[in-house]
């Protein structure tokens, strides 16, 4: 058990779309720390402590990654099968947020292991839903198992 | 016993009785008279002594006696002793008072003479001297040796001289004689006989000499005579065993026979002696000695006409010959028979069922040929060199649409060409004729109704005595296969071209020749003519691509196999093309249903490829397109559609903070919306023509789309420099400008800090392609992200303006003039360089420029 509220990434290239995240989480009521950042290669930067992420102090590991798809640089899928593919970051839940909801876009996603997959625009109600699920277990009692 | 031994016994034995008498009789008659004699003497010399001795008694003078006969001792060595007695037998001599002892010495031979001394009639007195005639017999014997020596001597000469020379002249020349004989006895007439004399011997040896030489002549003729007749028997031996052997081996049947009459008729016969043909002819065995009936049974019955014949010719000896059929044995047999002594007959015969039955098959073969010959439309015709007449069969007359029965000829013959057909004709009756030169046409000929026909004719000239006497040939009816093979050679034009267009060939691998043939659209499609190339089941493997030789090696084994089969293998032509082909093959099987060929079809896929690969990247776009709509152009309605729920939220809490912050995100949205439609409609464009092509400067193109960027070039201060290199474009000029503008406008975008800003835009000569480029001093781009840059809505920096549509829509309209792009870029902080070809844009110009 850790005291520490849990770091959320939210890797999102349109900004409004950031916002409309920040808002809901604000909504919840959730004050975990938000991290954002624009593109693919960024997110996996700020995972492996990279470039600008060198300094571990900057970046928290995260307790829950919000990931859209459509990415600058690397795209969302690649930086997902990058996460589930490392041991150690895998544990990670990762929750696919993302404007397309073609069948494939959520088949790839779910073979690639994402814990969840949401389409936009994520009504209210089904994001406090899962906000609900997941920060009951993971950001309300800060409890995540590394 | 030898010759020798034979005359030297006589001599032998003559010598023997020589010495015998010397030995025996002369020599001891000698003796005796040379002993006589000395004994008389001594009887003399008694005589005498006595006489004196007398008075010597008578008057007693003894002592003078004494001395007397001391001097007798004296002087006769010989004499041993002398012994004297008076009248009373008293001694008185020798003195010694003993008597004369008569010892005995060796080689002694004493003998005692008495004397009674008388003096008238009154003894005085007995003498005896002992006399040793050993010394006198002895000297008498040593007078004989030398008459003995020669005597011997003599003999022995005699002998050996006898010896000797009854060896020269008798012995050696008949033992050399003998020789001579024996070895003439051995055939050896060389042996050299001894010189003739003339003794007996010498006569003898000329005769023997002559005898010889008689022999000899006598000899080689009888030798010759010999010779002569073993060759003659040999030849009557050879020419018996060919008889013998012609009798046993001939092929025809050979039967000697006795015919029996009974009341003057033919009723059986006797087979007396037959040939191993005839069992083998007929299959009856051992027939030797027994009847005809016997052996065959009914045939008497069955064939009454043999025993006629048979009976006929065995009756009056005139030889016959006939064909007949002997139901019994199933046998067709031509039989000639011939008599030599009455009532006897010799049958010799052979089975020809097999010649019967192909006559048989030879007439059904003429009726055939005959049926045939009018079922195929072939007539035949000959006519005669000399007078130009000629005959034909009734099919040719029916080809020729005559009446059979009217006469016919060279010039009739000819009369139905016309034109060329008249002329090649012509001219192939003259070389047959003149040059016995044998022909073969197809012509086309009009018949006497007037109907147009092809034919084909073929002509042979007969020679005789080396001139051609005649022609002799067929004509057939080809009209309806000349019309085939021209619908055929229509259909193969067709399939010609229609293989053209598919770009398909066709192929064919013979089963039983291995021989391949190949479609004119194949050796296309391999880039090979056919004069050059020979395709075989192996030559074409050398353009398959080395990759693919193996398998494509194994194509025919595998149809084979299956019976059908698909295959794909690439081609590397002569000129280095590379094709992809697939081809089909099956097995053709003939009425037998065995397969004779392997028939296939072969397709150049190269450029179903191309478009089938065009047509998969042409895919790939529209998914990559439509998952661009789905997120990108969903994306600004996701914003619009959430920020008028917080909108409405936050006018209900009249948190006008928020409600500003909330218009200002839906119209950015509905701006970004508005771009993307724009853009995509420009893009949607590219592909259709909306402008006509025109010539067009690259300087002029270039300055164009630096106009419309001018505003962001000034104020980031940038410094564009162009090249001047006189290319003349030929295409739709706003597509051509959207190409630089885009360009620059990115270069432009994507400067960073750079404190003194450079752009480059020029086009230079590069593998003889004209190759344009742009290039900027820049931030450069990650190589990771090189591809990425031109694919649809793809943006490398999400903060930065625009859609991600623009390099995208250069890539696009650079691929409408089938060129290409890329870009060079070392990486961030380098600066990027794209450069492009626009092939179509200087191709047409430079055929604009040289029409």
């Amino acid at each position: 058990m850790k005291g520490e509220p849990v770091v959320i990434l939210l890797v999102e290239d349109d900004p409004a779309h950031a916002e409309i995240v920040r808002r809901n989480l604000e909504d919840f009521r959730i004050g975990n720390r938000l991290v954002h950042v624009t593109d693919g290669q960024a997110a996996l930067d700020y995972l492996y402590r990279r470039e600008e992420f060198s300094d571990p102090a900057l970046s928290p590991r995260p307790g829950l990654i919000l990931l859209d798809l459509r990415l600058p640089k690397v795209e969302g899928l690649e930086v997902l099968k990058t996460i589930k593919g490392d041991p150690d970051l895998g544990r990670i839940p990762v929750v696919i947020l993302t404007t397309s909801g073609t069948e494939t876009d959520m088949v790839k996603a779910y073979d690639n292991h994402a814990n969840s997959y949401l389409v936009k625009p994520v009504d209210l109600e089904r994001f406090v839903e899962l906000m609900k699920t997941l920060g009951y277990y993971w950001l309300a009692w800060n409890s995540y198992p590394y | 016993m030898s010759l020798r031994i034979r005359l030297l016994l006589p001599i032998f034995l003559l010598c023997c009785i020589s010495v015998t008498y010397f030995y025996g009789f002369w020599m001891s008659r000698s003796v005796a008279s040379g002993e006589s004699i000395y004994r008389e003497s001594i009887e003399g010399h008694l005589a005498t002594i006595e006489k004196g001795l007398i008075p010597l008694m008578v008057s007693r003078q003894l002592d003078m006696v004494y001395g007397e006969f001391d001097e007798l001792l004296k002087e006769n060595a010989d004499w041993r002793g002398i012994t004297l007695f008076d009248a009373r037998g008293k001694l008185l001599y020798p003195l010694s008072g003993k008597p004369l002892s008569q010892p005995r010495e060796k080689g002694q031979d004493v003998r005692r003479f008495e004397r009674i001394i008388k003096y008238r009639n009154v003894s005085l007195g007995r003498l005896i001297i002992d006399v040793d005639f050993g010394p006198r017999l002895k000297s008498i014997r040593a007078g004989h040796r030398g008459p003995r020596i020669m005597f011997l001597s003599g003999l022995f000469f005699l002998f050996l001289l006898t010896f000797l020379f009854v060896d020269r002249i008798v012995t050696r020349p008949v033992r050399v004689l003998s020789e001579a004989a024996g070895h003439l006895a051995g055939g050896d007439f060389s042996t050299v006989l001894p010189k003739s004399g003339d003794d007996e011997v010498g006569m003898l040896v000329a005769a023997f000499s002559s005898m010889r030489e008689a022999i000899g002549r006598y000899q080689s003729e009888l030798r010759d005579e010999i010779a002569e007749h073993r060759r003659a028997e040999e030849e009557v031996r050879a020419s018996r065993e060919r008889y013998r052997s012609l009798f046993m081996n001939m092929l025809e049947g050979f039967a000697y026979c006795r015919m029996l009459f009974e009341n003057g008729e033919p009723r059986d016969f006797v087979y007396l002696d037959v040939n191993e043909a005839f069992g083998t002819l007929t299959g009856l065995k051992n027939v030797a000695g027994k009847k005809v009936s016997e052996v065959i049974p009914g045939i008497r019955e069955a064939n009454s006409e043999l025993f006629e014949i048979y009976g006929r010719v065995a009756m009056t000896g005139r030889p016959e010959k006939f064909e007949t059929y002997l139901d019994s044995l199933g046998i067709w047999f031509s039989i000639a028979v011939y008599s030599t002594e009455k009532e006897n007959f010799i049958a010799v015969f052979d089975n020809i069922t097999e010649r019967k039955l192909m006559e048989l098959a030879l007439r059904e073969r003429e009726e055939m040929l005959s049926f045939s010959g009018r079922m195929a439309q072939i007539g035949g015709w000959e006519f005669d060199v000399g007078t130009g007449e000629g005959t034909w069969s009734e099919e040719t007359a029916r080809i020729h649409e005559v009446d059979p029965k009217a006469p016919t000829g060279v010039e009739t013959g000819l009369s139905f060409y016309r034109g060329a057909s008249r002329e090649a004709i012509e001219s192939a009756v003259r070389e047959a004729i003149e040059s016995a030169r044998p022909y073969d046409l197809e012509l086309e000929m009009v018949t006497a109704r007037g109907t147009h026909k092809w034919i084909r004719t073929m002509g042979q000239p007969v020679r005789e005595g080396g001139r051609v006497v005649k022609v002799r040939g067929m004509i057939q009816d080809i009209t309806e296969r000349k019309q085939a093979e021209e619908a055929l050679r229509e259909s193969g034009r067709r399939l010609k071209r229609a293989e053209e267009v598919a770009h398909l060939g066709h192929w064919r691998l013979d089963l039983g020749t291995g021989l391949v043939t190949w479609s004119d659209e194949l050796y296309r499609i391999f880039g090979v003519a056919p004069e050059t190339f020979r395709p075989s089941a192996g030559s074409y493997l050398e353009f398959v691509h080395p990759g693919d030789r193996e398998s494509s090696s194994r194509v025919t084994e595998m149809i084979r196999r299956e019976g059908t089969g698909v295959f794909e293998f690439r081609i590397i032509r002569p000129d280095g093309g590379l094709r992809h082909v697939s081809g089909y093959g099956e097995v053709v099987h003939n009425a037998a249903g065995s397969p004779t060929a392997i028939f296939g079809t072969l397709l150049d896929t190269t450029e179903l490829r191309q478009k089938e690969r065009e047509l998969q990247e042409k895919n790939a776009e529209l998914e990559r397109f439509t998952y661009m709509i789905s997120h990108d152009l969903k994306s600004p309605l996701v914003t619009v559609k959430t920020f008028l729920g917080y909108l409405e939220q936050d006018l209900a809490r009249s948190d006008t903070a928020r409600v500003g912050k909330d218009l200002n995100y839906i119209r950015t949205a509905a701006d970004k919306m508005g771009q993307l439609l724009d853009e995509l409609l420009e893009m949607s464009r590219i592909g259709r023509i909306e402008s006509p092509p025109v010539r067009v400067g690259f300087g002029d193109l270039v300055g164009e789309a630096l106009s419309l960027v001018a505003g962001r070039i000034v104020e980031k201060k940038v410094d564009v420099r162009v090249g001047d290199q006189p290319v003349i474009l030929y295409g739709e000029r706003p597509r051509l400008v959207e190409i630089w503008q885009n360009l620059l406008e990115n270069a432009v975008k994507f400067m960073g800090d750079q404190a003194s800003p450079v752009i480059e835009i020029g086009a230079e000569q590069s593998g003889g392609d004209t190759v344009f480029f742009v290039c900027d001093n820049g931030i450069g781009i990650d190589p990771r992200y090189h591809e990425k840059v031109f694919g649809l809505f793809e943006k490398l920096d999400p903060m930065s303006g625009g859609t991600g549509l623009g390099l995208a829509l250069v890539k696009r309209i650079v691929e409408r003039y089938r060129g290409s792009i890329r870009l060079e870029s070392d990486g961030p902080g380098h600066g990027v360089c794209f450069r492009f070809t626009l092939p179509d844009a200087l191709r047409h110009t430079t055929k604009g420029e040289k029409g």
